[in-house]
């Protein structure tokens, strides 16, 4: 989450009245933007991880975990304590940036009052020793965290809390669900951060969608489960507010676990990776190309199947989010006709990337194959401006949605030299990678996030695939890697992802031949070795259209080993003709034999790549299928996919101790390997 | 007469689809790499002025040499300034070549390179030596007084040392005229550094361990080389990097100038390779990527 400003917010019925000028603003700050650093050149490779936390609280008398909600005051004494601020860390609103020597980390509010959110107090590099130095960092912020909350409080990395949402007492302290914000049934307002953008944000999507948002993920069927499942904990006789007709018009789903609440997703724990690229064409084209890797990576992440206290037949949170923030209407979800409604929009603000936005020769148009749904009066506005079309037609889609929380005084304001309006828009517009042009006025670069990772429960896990990304896209742009395939199917994958043990059980749609085709003469070659500003190893255009293959010959059903680590079969691999698809690691392998790496350096990688190697091949198990056996075979496990109260406190106090220790005994083994493997 | 002949592979990165890349099951083989890479390049050759193999007078060689494969436009060099790379050269002296020929083609070597990359200068200089491979349970054989060796009057180095220092000198003198910022030697333990070490000028700044063993230095190591300010960084080379024949099997697949199908006795000797990476350093892209290579050929 970026600066909170605070301010009056406006209801939705008088947020919606400046809509438009929101958008007009907002893109008036763009061009002003893209006008002033879309020459930027040379930037150098920055990167960061962000990580997030659940603060638990555990009664130790009862047995229980529940989340704390003392966001406000951890994130006060972090932020004075003294040390910290003398180095120049701390909470960003409040530290003074006088002095910035061995900058530690900085730590920022979330939407979930139980959670927080740290980052590395200055961005890594790609010297080896900063990127040795990730896991160190990783596991400083949570010691550092750890120690500015209570004696039973601590911080853990999990995605979502198992049992957020159920009957019993998962807060501390306990409030009852009845609060006018969320209208939930499940999740009372006071889990929300009190800071006023974040109800606002929840009480303006459920207004906008004229109901509560309604989230049903599938139940996970065991031998004792009640079939057909009706999720037990739905109160179908609630009278408090309007939207407790919700459930009684039939909002939650049979056989499904069902969740009513911006909450269930906003209070869900991810790991995001942002680098700064060379100029905006890198930008581009690291977005375009990490686009196909995100659900493979949410895929190989998955942490969570448990939710509202059920098992549930998932393994990822990604579509709980999607569905908690969907402030669509019925106009706009298709189900009445447009009348009030600008358009029909296939998806949530939060879902899976639906346009390719590069400048590059290998974009064949097949590949934003979805019916994109666009504001033709901005894409034209940023082309009479200047911008090219694939990136004016990429704002254009962001900018289909409407501001959520509009703050009236800076309506007020003038919007020259800031970014506040495009912001609003931008930033809630969660897909699984965004483009981020530069802050106005500093000396940041254009930046690229990777968004779709589950946090993972240990600090190694979480440094082996931030390391992945980073070196992987080393590697895209050192052997001009093309990994477009037609978007529709990045979408289809993201639906697969989900499956319980997608990793191992699924396949997923990925490009054939990732290499740049030969440049059929020398000639072709000397010409596209001069580009000047092109990126070094974007390769030269192929050849005419008609040349091409169909589309459909290029990309294939593969298994995530197959992707990560090559397909097993060799036979007519020969090496000799350099064709046959090579894995993701062998790739990054290959790169590392390619740079000079010292030998603790490799030493350590190998460590993280191996971690995703196995994960790739089913020789170690995602967090998902760990937590899922860890629950199955608890002694208070009656077969009935509840996670109980001692179940979830018995995991969480695993999970804390992993947290810290990394392997605990022979209990890891299956999902981080024996030490010293 | 033999006939000398310079090899390109030109820009592995981008133009050989996946050439450098080590492919699971295989083993990483440099040769390989090397191979595909340089019919990769004979095949791009497009007839307009360019032509699988000529001979020319090479200025940087000193003689008439036959390029293989030709191209009448000059090579295409780094894409941004200089300062921005960080220009990596390793240069392997094969067992098929007598030591005394490897000073000369050290130079030749090296002004090969520069020239491919239209650079006055390289970063770091690896040279691998035949025979020289890494042991892992090398250990120093008493735990040795630090000598203070002053060359006028130290004892007389392993034959294994003196031979390789002819060449090792070259460097040494492209160190001092600020061709070569950084030196390099490949696959020394403890004992062949301390043995190497009294008789260097200016001391490798690097020794390259094979990969497969970069989990397994020896802590003896370890601690020298910090002592010594030696960086020890990891490669994955083969110990063979070319074989005449499948050189020669390559020219009559690919029909290369003057190599007919058929078997005409006509043999390729390796001299030397040089394999160069330009990396950009501040972003860890890696530009450009190439291997030269010197060989005979007897009829």
């Amino acid at each position: 989450m970026g600066l909170l400003a605070l301010g009056t917010p406006l209801e939705w019925k008088d947020a919606k009245l400046q809509a438009d000028r929101v958008r007009t603003l907002g893109i008036q700050q763009l061009l002003e933007i893209w006008n002033a650093y879309k020459g930027n050149e040379k930037d150098v490779l920055l990167w960061g991880d962000e990580i997030e936390y659940l603060v638990l609280h555990y009664d130790e008398e009862n047995k229980n975990a529940t989340l704390s909600l003392r966001q406000a005051e951890i994130l006060a004494a972090l932020a004075n304590d003294r040390e910290l601020r003398e180095a120049g860390g701390g909470v960003p609103d409040i530290q003074d940036t006088k002095k910035q020597k061995e900058p530690l980390p900085t730590y920022h509010p979330e939407f979930g009052r139980f959670m927080l959110e740290s980052t590395p107090g200055a961005p890594f590099s790609l010297a080896w020793k900063d990127l040795l130095s990730v896991e160190p960092n990783m596991k400083l912020r949570r010691e550092i965290a750890k120690q500015h909350m209570k004696p039973n409080e601590t911080p853990v990395t999990f995605p979502s809390f198992p049992r957020l949402g159920t009957k019993g007492v998962f807060t501390t302290p306990y409030h009852p669900p009845t609060g006018n914000k969320s209208r939930s049934q499940f999740i009372p307002d006071e889990a929300i951060n009190p800071h006023i953008r974040f109800p606002t944000l929840a009480a303006n999507i459920r207004a906008r969608r004229g109901s509560k948002v309604a989230i049903n993920m599938p139940i996970y069927y065991d031998e004792k489960t009640t079939k057909p499942f009706r999720d037990p904990t739905i109160d179908y006789e609630r009278y408090l507010y309007p939207e407790d007709d919700d459930v009684r018009n039939g909002a939650a789903k049979e056989g499904h676990i069902y969740m009513d609440a911006m909450g269930f997703g906003m209070g869900c724990c991810c790991l995001q990776i942002t680098f700064q690229a060379k100029n905006i064409v890198e930008a581009r084209t690291l977005y375009d190309q990490l686009c196909p890797l995100g659900p493979i990576m949410l895929a190989l992440t998955a942490n969570s199947p448990i939710f509202k206290g059920f098992l549930a037949d998932v393994d990822a949170r990604w579509n709980v989010i999607s569905g908690a923030v969907d402030d669509r209407t019925e106009e706009e979800r298709g189900l009445k006709p447009l009348k009030d409604s600008r358009f029909r929009i296939p998806k949530s603000r939060y879902d899976s990337v639906s346009t390719y936005l590069a400048n590059d020769p290998r974009l064949r148009p097949e590949y934003n194959d979805l019916d994109l749904v666009i504001d033709e009066k901005i894409k034209k506005r940023l082309m009479d401006n200047g911008m090219d079309e694939p990136l004016a037609t990429h704002f254009a889609h962001l900018f289909i949605r409407d501001p959520i929380v509009i703050f009236q005084e800076t309506l007020d304001a003038p919007p020259e030299g800031k970014s506040d309006h495009f912001e609003n828009i931008q930033s809630t517009n969660w897909q699984h990678m965004r483009f981020k042009p530069p802050p106005p006025g500093g000396n940041i670069g254009w930046r690229v996030e990777f968004r779709s990772m589950e946090i993972q429960m240990t600090d190694e896990e979480n440094a082996a695939f931030a390391i992945f990304i980073v070196l992987l896209t080393r590697v895209i742009l050192s052997y001009g890697l093309n990994l477009y395939i037609p978007i529709s199917k990045v979408d289809e994958n993201m639906a697969t992802a989900h499956h319980r043990d997608a990793v191992l059980s699924n396949k997923f749609w990925f490009r054939k031949n990732l290499f740049p085709p030969r440049p059929s003469s020398r000639k072709q070659h000397q010409q596209n070795g001069n580009g000047g500003s092109s990126t070094p190893g974007t390769p030269s255009r192929p050849g005419s259209p008609a040349s091409l293959p169909p589309v459909e010959d290029e990309y294939a059903l593969m298994t995530i080993d197959e992707i990560m680590n090559g397909p097993k079969d060799l036979g007519d691999q020969d090496s000799d003709d350099g064709e046959g698809f090579v894995g993701l690691i062998p790739l990054i392998e290959s790169y590392l034999d390619t740079v000079n790496v010292d030998v603790e350096t490799r030493c350590e990688l190998a460590r993280y790549l191996t971690i995703v190697r196995k994960r790739a091949s089913g020789e170690l198990q995602t967090g998902a299928t760990w937590i899922r056996e860890f629950v199955r075979s608890h002694s208070d496990y009656k077969k009935d996919s509840v996670v109980t109260e001692r179940i979830n406190y018995d995991l969480m106090k695993l999970i804390e101790r992993m947290g810290v220790e990394g392997r605990v005994d022979s209990i890891t083994d299956r999902l981080l390997g024996k030490r010293n493997d | 007469m033999p006939q000398k002949c310079l090899l390109k592979t030109s820009n592995i990165m981008t133009t050989s689809s996946g050439a450098g890349v080590h492919r699971p099951g295989h083993a990483t083989r440099s040769n390989t790499e090397l191979l595909t890479a340089l019919r990769e390049n004979i095949r791009g050759v497009d007839g307009e002025g360019s032509t699988t193999a000529k001979v020319v007078l090479d200025e940087v060689v000193g003689e008439e040499v036959l390029r293989v494969p030709f191209y009448d436009s000059p090579p295409v060099g780094l894409q941004e300034e200089r300062e921005e790379y960080d220009v990596t050269v390793k240069l392997f002296h094969l067992p098929t070549t007598a030591p005394v020929h490897q000073p000369a083609y050290t130079s030749a070597a090296i002004s090969a390179v520069l020239r491919e990359l239209s650079t006055p200068r390289i970063d770091l200089l690896i040279i691998a030596f035949p025979g020289i491979t890494f042991d892992a349970d090398d250990l120093p054989p008493t735990p040795a007084p630090e000598p203070i060796v002053d060359p006028a009057t130290a004892p007389a180095p392993t034959a294994e040392i003196a031979a390789l220092l002819p060449s090792y000198n070259v460097l040494e003198s492209l160190h001092q005229t600020g061709v070569i910022s950084r030196l390099g030697i490949s696959e020394f333990g403890t004992s062949r550094l301390e043995s190497l070490l009294p008789f260097t000028t200016v001391k490798p700044s690097v020794d390259q361990i094979n990969v497969r063993d970069c989990c397994v230095v020896p802590k003896p190591l370890i601690v020298y080389a910090k002592e010594k300010g030696i960086e020890l960084l990891t490669h994955n080379d083969c110990a063979e990097v070319i074989d005449g024949r499948e050189v020669e099997k390559l020219f009559r697949e690919e029909g290369v100038e003057g190599w007919g199908e058929a078997e005409d006795g006509k043999k390729v000797v390796p001299l030397w390779v040089a394999k160069y990476t330009a990396v950009v350093r501040s972003r860890g892209v890696v530009e450009n990527k190439g291997y030269i290579a010197m060989v005979e050929i007897l009829p």
